[in-house]
């Protein structure tokens, strides 16, 4: 039994660090225009990474894959990463590979 | 074989949900459980997946020069609190990387792997590989063109395989 479904989960990686009020402005704005396009979103989760901020949306409805990389774009996530997501999608291992890293390692190439 | 054990308790982030992963362990009894933001447990959990992320990265000289490859390759196993006493965290990621990096050279030939690079680990709550617990699933997704990509005609090989850690 899991608490929330993948297919429900909004993963989103921004390259900025966010204040307070942007960050509450920021995650106003992304809420609204989730519930504009008809999604209830339940909840909001980000964490400060080393470049900037992760955030998952959790929402109320189950979305397939090219759907959630379409939302994941429209709401702001990283554009270079949104080019491989919508590729992920139309191969089917979206769920694979959008990935937040919890331990990430950073090299110089 | 490795016996060394692990009692101290941490947690990570669930990077499924960003929940947290609290591991400890209580009267010789190792737990994971599952915590919201407001630090209350939400569930028990028998496992997490823990999963290793390799690509390919061109440096921006060598991207001008060649028409670069898009490869990613994931490595996933699922860890139960026993295996986090007895091998450490460090350990079952170390693990998983190197399986990881064992399937990708399979896939590739040296000129491909000399610019692969670990991009990370993930720790996530929910299951999202075909393996079983003391198997490890293994994908790989690549597509030589740009055009590729745009048409979603990139190849993949997954597979899943017998593990130990």
């Amino acid at each position: 039994m899991f608490v929330h479904s993948v297919s429900s989960i909004l993963k989103v990686d921004v390259d900025i660090k966010m204040d307070v009020v942007m960050l509450q402005r920021w995650v106003e704005t992304r809420k609204r225009m989730l519930e504009s396009m008809g999604y209830h979103v339940v909840d909001v989760n980000y964490r400060y990474t080393r470049h900037g901020m992760h955030f998952w949306f959790i929402l109320q409805e189950q979305l397939d894959a090219y759907t959630r990389a379409t939302l994941q774009f429209m709401i702001g996530d990283d554009h270079r990463r949104c080019f491989y997501n919508f590729y992920r999608a139309r191969l089917g291992v979206f769920d694979h590979f959008n990935a937040l890293f919890g331990v990430k390692v950073y090299e110089q190439v | 074989m490795m016996t060394m054990l692990y009692t101290l308790s941490f947690s990570v982030t669930d990077d499924d949900t960003r929940y947290g992963i609290v591991y400890f362990v209580r009267r010789g009894s190792p737990y994971l459980f599952l915590r919201d933001k407001r630090k209350r447990f939400i569930r028990k959990l028998d496992y997490i997946e823990v999963r290793a992320f390799i690509e390919v990265r061109y440096s921006r000289e060598e991207a001008k020069k060649a028409n670069p490859i898009y490869v990613d390759t994931v490595a996933m196993i699922l860890v139960k609190p026993d295996d986090i006493m007895r091998y450490g965290m460090e350990h079952i990621r170390r693990r998983a990387m190197e399986e990881a990096w064992s399937f990708h050279r399979e896939l590739f030939g040296s000129r491909i792997v000399t610019i692969s690079y670990e991009r990370g680990w993930e720790h996530g709550s929910t299951r999202k590989g075909d393996e079983d617990y003391g198997e490890v699933y293994l994908h790989s997704i690549w597509a030589r063109t740009l055009a590729d990509l745009y048409e979603g005609v990139g190849r993949e090989r997954e597979d899943v395989r017998p593990f130990r850690f």
